[in-house]
């Protein structure tokens, strides 16, 4: 038996597939912070090494 | 104000200029977290044109089988679905390769050659183009490389962007696929999440596109006719060309980040060079091409259809185009003050490296985070991509002492003044002195047995500082008025998709 695989150029496809795209771009923020905190830490740790 | 005054004001200036690049990677950096409420998916939506796929292959026939068949196995309809692979009179077996995927695909893939070829990639395109353009079938037109794999899901991510009738021209994230990079590849991986991940997020911020990658350029029929229906000839450029036309011509590029195409790089400093070379004079004869477009209007945000000649987007591309002057201002300005003035020298060699240790940080943490799976293989070359030697100046802004004192005083040494003078010298000239290595790397690379011993110099002098001093190569080139021929980077498949 084969399952029923979605057409991936379907309407409903592609707008999921939009929609799930653009909340992948939110994590965009969540690397700004990561880097931001890094950032923040290694200034300290040279800070307290000088 | 004394003589003394006036030229440490000079020096300093010269410092502050060599900053500007690192600021501005900064700014571009900081650009990228605004890509998550300000992108183009809003206006994306379902749209499936007719697209001919334009590939340009000379001697392509170890590669051209896989990305044909890749092709073939897009996640597009069929019948909408046309690629035409211009064989620029090949002297391999790139026809028979052609041809026999032609014979599989009826309809679907169709051969032309060039009787004479050799006038480079721009002629070559523009023979399938004007085929292309012949009848109305076509919707839209996607060039690329003939090594380049396509995702399944990567055209169609592309062309949703078509939807919305401002948009002339879309590019993709053209990532590193080698099955088994080597060091340079590994770097070059890096590289273009900054350059394409990173750069074009912060560029669709922007509203201006400085190059749709050209593995990876999809226009819409509309764009194409109103740019000339053919690529411009006469730069070694010719995808910044295009999109300089298109935005000029009022349309938006836009870069679609999720659509993931994968590419075989250089994997020596030779081919990169040469690589290189090509782009970086290509992007010196669009920057005098363009002369009228930088600038013009820093701060609009709206009208007249393009954001080229913007602030941000020139302060971007002057960075990077003036990148190897930059550095050799900056070290100019140092050593030269270590002689007028030691403690002015002091202060902006500690304040011009603790921006770069804010930067490299900053940029590295969010480059390794946005493609986890270039992260997975060249982490080691993001940490690295500075340079050792850069990493060891970051430490001798930050902790005053340390080479010269601290560090011997472990091993019960002690340096002398001259000693520390030349290590002084050195630390200020750093920025020049890794690009003049940078020929050394080359060179090291051409001896017999050169291969690893190049390799580890690479890493101390920094890919960074190989593509400034590739820069400054392009920039002695194209002043001596060289050949502007096309010079093709080899290609074997090594790209795994």
């Amino acid at each position: 038996m084969v399952d029923d695989v979605p057409d991936p150029c379907s309407d409903d496809e592609v707008r999921a597939e939009i929609r799930a795209n653009a909340r992948a771009e939110r994590a965009l923020v969540g690397i700004f912070l990561v880097a931001a905190a890094a950032t923040a830490a290694v200034l300290v740790l040279l800070g307290l090494g000088s | 104000m004394t003589g003394h005054d006036v030229l440490v004001v000079v020096l300093l200036v010269a410092v502050l200029v060599g900053i500007v690049p690192v600021v501005a990677g900064l700014v571009q950096y900081l650009l990228v977290p605004v890509h998550a409420f300000r992108n183009h998916l809003g206006a994306a939506g379902l749209y499936l044109p007719r697209v001919v796929v334009v590939v340009p292959a000379w001697n392509e026939g170890a590669v051209l089988g896989a990305s044909l068949e890749r092709l073939m196995r897009l996640e597009y309809p069929p019948d909408r679905l046309r690629v035409y692979v211009v064989d620029d009179a090949s002297t391999d077996d790139t026809p028979d390769v052609v041809l026999a995927k032609a014979e599989q695909y009826p309809g679907r893939i169709v051969h032309l050659r060039r009787a004479q070829g050799g006038q480079g990639k721009a002629h070559t395109l523009n023979h399938g183009i004007v085929h292309a353009l012949a009848d109305d079938w076509m919707q839209a037109l996607l060039i690329m490389d003939a090594d380049v794999i396509y995702r399944p899901d990567s055209l169609r991510r592309m062309v949703r962007h078509l939807a919305d009738p401002e948009v002339g021209a879309v590019t993709a994230f053209i990532r590193e696929g080698s099955g088994k990079p080597g060091t340079v590849s590994r770097f070059i991986g890096y590289e273009y999440v900054t350059a394409q991940a990173a750069a074009r997020r912060a560029q669709n911020v922007i509203g201006a596109m400085a190059c749709l990658a050209g593995g990876a350029q999809l226009h819409a029929r509309a764009n194409l006719e109103a740019v000339g229906g053919q690529i411009d000839t006469t730069t070694l450029a010719e995808d910044t060309y295009t999109t300089f036309l298109t935005q000029l011509g009022g349309r938006r590029v836009v870069f679609e980040p999720a659509a993931v195409v994968l590419a075989e790089e250089p994997d020596s400093v030779v081919a990169l060079w040469k690589q290189r070379v090509r782009w970086a004079r290509g992007n010196v004869q669009i920057t005098r091409r363009f002369s009228g477009v930088w600038f013009r209007r820093p701060f609009s945000t709206r009208g007249a259809g393009h954001r080229l000649s913007s602030l941000t987007f020139g302060g971007i591309w002057f960075s990077i185009y003036l990148l190897p002057v930059a550095m050799t201002l900056a070290a100019a300005g140092l050593v030269g003050l270590y002689f007028v003035d030691p403690d002015a020298a002091r202060t902006a060699f500690a304040s011009a490296w603790w921006i770069a240790v804010v930067a490299y940080v900053f940029i590295t943490v969010s480059t390794l985070l946005l493609d986890r799976d270039t992260a997975r293989r060249s982490w080691l070359q993001g940490i690295l991509f500075p340079g050792i030697g850069a990493l060891v100046v970051m430490l001798a802004a930050w902790v005053p002492g340390l080479w010269e004192e601290r560090v011997p005083d472990l091993f019960g040494w002690q340096l002398s003044e001259g000693g520390i003078e030349a290590m002084t010298l050195v630390f200020y000239s750093w920025t020049v002195l890794a690009m003049l290595a940078a020929w050394l790397v080359r060179a090291v690379e051409r001896l017999p047995g050169g291969r690893w011993p190049s390799r580890a110099l690479l890493y101390v002098v920094g890919f960074g500082p190989v593509l400034c001093a590739i820069t400054l190569d392009a920039y002695a080139k194209q002043w001596q008025g060289a050949s502007t021929q096309w010079d093709k980077t080899e290609k074997t498949g090594r790209v795994v998709g």
